[in-house]
């Protein structure tokens, strides 16, 4: 597979695989290293994320920089007329 | 005044348990309402809508959802509404509800909405039949929306969303994913007939705050955006006094 499509390839089995499935993981691809980022809900899919892309990309490096959703009470209400 | 809490984009799964309740359940203390703006499953699995249900019990609250595109991943989505109406959340497709808090009306037109983008630079009613198919979805949906909105015969009036109605709240988004992250057709809709509040989620690299073309503030609630696990919004109006912070 060429650079020019994995990264599509990539996203599309982040959304599909069960232990991911998140449409909003980016994906770039870098010399030797393909590098995920973004936002998810847990640590679970976090690590997920980092396989599926791993399975799929074949000795190359995988860079996750994707984080996890904050989940704590909010610390303000706003006023709205 | 009237509180609301919301949240979007929970994506619940079998690895969520546990992960909301403690935080939801001190939203007794702090809203009268709590709206969920969609994207509540991550793949739209009965089951999952299972530990959501678990996650909401007795926060002591009424609970008004509309489902998002993951909840009709694998294609249960009439399962998901009647699993989470069984645990006692109202969820609105082109419907609407109303909720007395403290002697004042407090209508929710819901629709989960979609996509086709914003004006300039959208989607239109030509050419294929699936061109057309997903343009005319969003149509529907929204003439559903207008008329859930209109038959409101309430004090306040919020529209509860996933996809968004303004390009406001998805800044940070790339500028090509707008036609897939919502319309200006559900902004017109609200416009028409006029709203306090517009809460959306499904933009997850969006930001917070809105407005439509007719100046109805509109908040985009997905998690990731708001970065807690829901939102506080208050409305209280002019004579009102503002909600503690």
């Amino acid at each position: 597979m060429t650079d020019d499509y994995l990264a599509e390839h990539v996203r599309d089995a982040l959304a599909h695989d069960a232990r991911v499935a998140d449409l909003g993981i980016s994906v770039t691809v870098e010399p030797g290293t393909v590098r995920l980022s973004g936002e998810v809900a847990t640590d679970e899919r976090r690590d997920a994320a980092a396989l599926v892309a791993g399975e799929i990309l074949a000795g190359r490096q995988v860079r996750n920089e994707v984080t996890v959703s904050a989940c704590d009470e909010p610390d303000a209400t706003e006023n709205l007329p | 005044m009237i509180r609301l809490a919301a949240v979007g984009d929970v994506h619940v799964g079998a690895d969520s348990a546990g992960l909301y309740h403690s935080h939801w359940a001190r939203m007794r203390e702090q809203a009268d309402v709590f709206l969920l703006a969609g994207d509540l499953t991550r793949h739209g699995e009965p089951e999952e809508a299972a530990v959501l249900a678990g996650e909401l019990r007795d926060l002591g609250i009424p609970i008004v959802a509309v489902l998002g595109n993951h909840d009709y991943e694998s294609d249960r989505q009439d399962e998901i509404r009647r699993l989470l109406e069984d645990a006692g959340v109202t969820v609105l497709e082109g419907e609407s509800t109303v909720v007395e808090v403290d002697g004042t009306t407090v209508g929710i037109a819901g629709s989960k909405g979609f996509g086709g983008g914003f004006v300039g630079a959208c989607a239109s009613d030509f050419g294929e039949p699936e061109m057309k198919a997903f343009v005319r979805h969003t149509k529907a949906i929204a003439g559903d929306l207008q008329r859930a909105l209109a038959e409101l015969d309430s004090e306040v009036r919020v529209a509860l969303l996933h996809f968004s109605p303004v390009e406001d709240t998805l800044v940070g988004e790339r500028l090509e994913i707008y036609p897939f992250l919502g319309s200006y057709l559900l902004a017109e809709a609200v416009d028409a007939v006029g709203a306090d509040l517009v809460l959306h989620g499904h933009a997850h690299g969006g930001s917070e705050k809105g407005i439509t073309a007719g100046s109805v503030p509109v908040r985009n609630v997905a998690q990731p955006v708001i970065g807690h696990a829901y939102n506080l919004y208050c409305l209280g109006g002019d004579d009102q006094p503002a909600c503690e912070p």
